[in-house]
């Protein structure tokens, strides 16, 4: 199942070499000149299966397979988090953020220490995913997926020599970007490969882990203290712009493409219903003070790193 | 001898599974029968998005120990939450107050008018009255809101107000590209007999085949169409759109009008023994048996989660009778279909509506020795055969 869901600018992208494959690949984004989507009545920004066969058409489970392919069959996967998990706020502030990934987002607040920053992912999330776990851009043959699957591709190439092996590294190559947080697929499973190198947790998963929603918190939480610790940032919005491209926080910063991102970031809150400037769930200025680790956010949010059923 | 325990069998076999779904109480016992309407008030404001809300609102009443008591918080905590998200929502759309408060108002004393005909018809769970049987047949003006006019809304099932309609008078005054455009939008009509080129439907006309029932036979003209509303499965109240979002939540509050407040007040009345016994269940049969058919045909290829090891990430189930989005959000997530496309969320709300009607049916008969004077009297007026044959309304 394709979504055009994914936000026209950025994607996330993991902790390692930030800076070049994720610039390029948002460059082009750029240059198509998509546009976002913005919110409609039952527009396509929500996942439609496909219509049922006729009433004289035998039921097959073709369609069943065909989303066990696109997405996997994982092992060990927790529930989505619920209310009984988490002791933050799931109440003011939220605006439409579903209900069912309030506790997720609340949760990767509680875990990353960032406090304020659970309403900052639901924000990302809409921007990127419309909040659908499965969204991907890249496994289509439009040219959104085409520019998709390059941008990953670029990611690749560019750093595979600098960076631990990735056991899928081809198929990340060739994923494009996808899950709740919109991360590119090379980027996503070199997570934590800053701090931990060839211990980095994902390093042997295969790309379609990030349909996981906890396992898409995770590498969020670590990229989300990656910018704060690494690169100026003075307003939430910036934190948006560094998940656009972090050269736009430095040598971008003020230009064309960091006031778009600001913009529509902003815009995406106010269509969400989240008060940005609302300091009491969100402060003016978000801390990884207390940063536990990424081994430590990656225990606490997905547990045993999920597999794929049969392997990997 | 009366078999009083198998009901709703002589409607349709498979009601009391459905009427499972939202649990059994022993209405001859207040408390329990008071446990299962918060309950329902529950499980509703989780569905559409309210539950904390409601939460609060049940909190600070000091004694749950009265229906009534139950009913004035939680409506007044609905009502409270549907005028701040509509205020966040119009915040962005600030050029149309003065059109929304003329359709606010023209749907509240729509409403008050179809709940008296429609109390008197016995039928208030899937209504279908002509427009014309309506105030301002049920159309508004946008240059002619009456804000003089005060309802209330507080009473259960009370007696429509005094408002006086607004004036329908014809104007010469061609309509505005922005009506027309917000019409649009809305899915209101576009096509208007010539007296009516100013005037707009308050509510759609839901004669097209749809979730709900067949296609209606009366055509749809202008101000003069069919207001057909499922106020049972309210904020769900058009078979044509069970999509991601509720219409009914569309119906703005401008105060003083609450049209949407009153919507799920009669909603929520199946819930007593009076609006329930007082409804005639064929009609909620025949929209449920339609609603069963029409959605299985869409959900023929939704498998059932029998085991969550086996399930995929994002992709929908069915479970327990109820639809569920693996690791993934019911409010996000539909199903599309030839009569339009169907939600998880509006599938979820809906058959727990219906769910909840016959759960509270089937308890208020059997315990209808201990039903209140106002009750039987409901149940005596019941011209259901179901209840007829077994001679229960007589006994009542």
């Amino acid at each position: 199942m394709r979504l055009g869901t994914l936000g026209a600018v950025g994607v996330g992208v993991a902790a390692a070499g930030l800076a070049g494959g994720a610039a390029y690949y948002l460059t082009l984004r750029q240059r198509s000149g998509e546009s976002e989507l913005t919110p409609k009545p039952d527009d396509d920004a929500s996942p439609v299966e496909p219509e049922a066969p006729t009433d004289d058409a035998p039921a097959t489970n073709r369609a069943a397979t065909e989303d066990e392919k696109r997405v996997g069959m994982w092992e060990n996967v927790l529930p989505l988090p619920t209310a009984a998990d988490v002791s933050g706020d799931l109440v003011n502030n939220w605006g439409m953020t579903p209900e069912e990934f309030r506790p997720l987002f609340m949760l990767m607040e509680e875990v990353s220490t960032i406090v304020g920053s659970g309403r900052i992912f639901s924000v990302i999330a809409y921007g990127e995913s419309r909040w659908v776990p499965t969204a991907q851009n890249g496994d289509g043959d439009t040219d959104r997926d085409k520019r998709e699957r390059a941008g990953s591709k670029r990611a690749w190439e560019n750093y595979k020599g600098r960076n631990p092996e990735l056991k899928f590294g081809q198929q990340a190559a060739d994923f494009g970007s996808g899950g709740l947080f919109g991360a590119l697929a090379p980027f996503f499973l070199w997570t934590g490969v800053i701090p931990l190198r060839s211990k980095a947790p994902l390093l042997n998963s295969d790309p379609r882990i990030m349909f996981l929603p906890r396992v898409a918190g995770f590498g969020a939480c670590v990229y989300m203290q990656r910018l704060l610790d690494n690169y100026q940032i003075d307003n939430h919005a910036d934190i948006k712009v560094g998940w656009a491209s972090p050269s736009w926080l430095k040598s971008g910063r003020g230009g064309d493409n960091y006031n778009t991102v600001q913009k529509k970031f902003k815009r995406h809150a106010g269509e969400v219903g989240i008060d940005l400037n609302d300091e009491s769930t969100i402060p003016a200025k978000l801390s990884t003070e207390n940063w536990p680790g990424v081994m430590s956010v990656l225990e606490q949010l997905v547990g045993t790193l999920p597999t794929l059923r049969g392997g990997a | 001898m009366r078999d009083w325990a198998d009901i709703l069998g002589c409607y349709d076999g498979e009601l009391n599974t459905l009427a499972d779904l939202a649990g059994d109480f022993d209405a001859a016992s207040e408390g329990d029968r008071l446990r299962w309407i918060v309950e329902q008030w529950r499980r509703v404001a989780k569905s559409i998005g309210w539950s904390a809300a409601l939460s609060d609102a049940l909190g600070g009443v000091a004694h749950l120990s009265d229906a009534s008591v139950v009913e004035t918080a939680a409506l007044q905590a609905f009502d409270n939450w549907l005028a701040q998200r509509q205020s966040d929502s119009s915040r962005r759309d600030p050029t149309h107050a003065r059109t929304r408060l003329a359709r606010a108002q023209i749907r509240h004393t729509a409403l008050e008018e179809i709940e008296r005909i429609g109390l008197g018809r016995r039928n208030l769970w899937r209504v279908d009255i002509p427009s014309t049987k309506l105030p301002n047949r049920a159309c508004y003006d946008a240059r002619r809101p009456d804000p003089e006019a005060t309802p209330t809304i507080t009473a259960r099932r009370s007696a429509p107000s005094s408002a006086a309609p607004s004036s329908a008078a014809p104007s010469s005054v061609a309509p505005r590209a922005s009506n027309r455009t917000l019409a649009m939008a809305l899915r209101l009509p576009v096509r208007e007999a010539p007296a009516d080129r100013h005037m707009f439907r308050a509510f759609r006309a839901d004669v097209a085949p749809s979730y709900f029932g067949p296609r209606y036979a009366m055509p749809a003209v202008g101000c003069s169409y069919p207001v057909i509303l499922s106020l049972g499965t309210f904020p769900y109240v058009y078979g044509g759109a069970l999509g991601l979002r509720p219409p009914g939540l569309e119906w703005e509050t401008g105060r003083p009008w609450r049209p949407a407040t009153i919507g799920m007040r009669l909603a929520a009345s199946f819930w007593s023994p009076v609006g329930n016994l007082g409804q005639d269940a064929r009609v909620v049969v025949a929209q449920y048996t339609h609603f069963r058919k029409t959605t299985d045909r869409v959900l023929t290829r939704v498998a059932a989660l029998t085991d969550e090891r086996a399930a995929i990430v994002g992709k929908t189930y069915r479970k327990n009778g109820l639809l569920t989005v693996y690791q993934g959000s019911e409010t996000m997530t539909r199903v599309n279909g030839p009569r339009g496309a169907v939600s998880v969320r509006a599938y979820n709300h809906v058959k727990q509506s219906f769910a909840a009607f016959f759960a509270a049916r089937r308890a208020f008969l059997r315990a209808r020795d201990s039903l209140s004077p106002a009750a039987r009297s409901a149940l005596a007026r019941n011209p259901d055969p179901c209840v007829r044959a077994r001679g229960i309304a007589e006994s009542a």
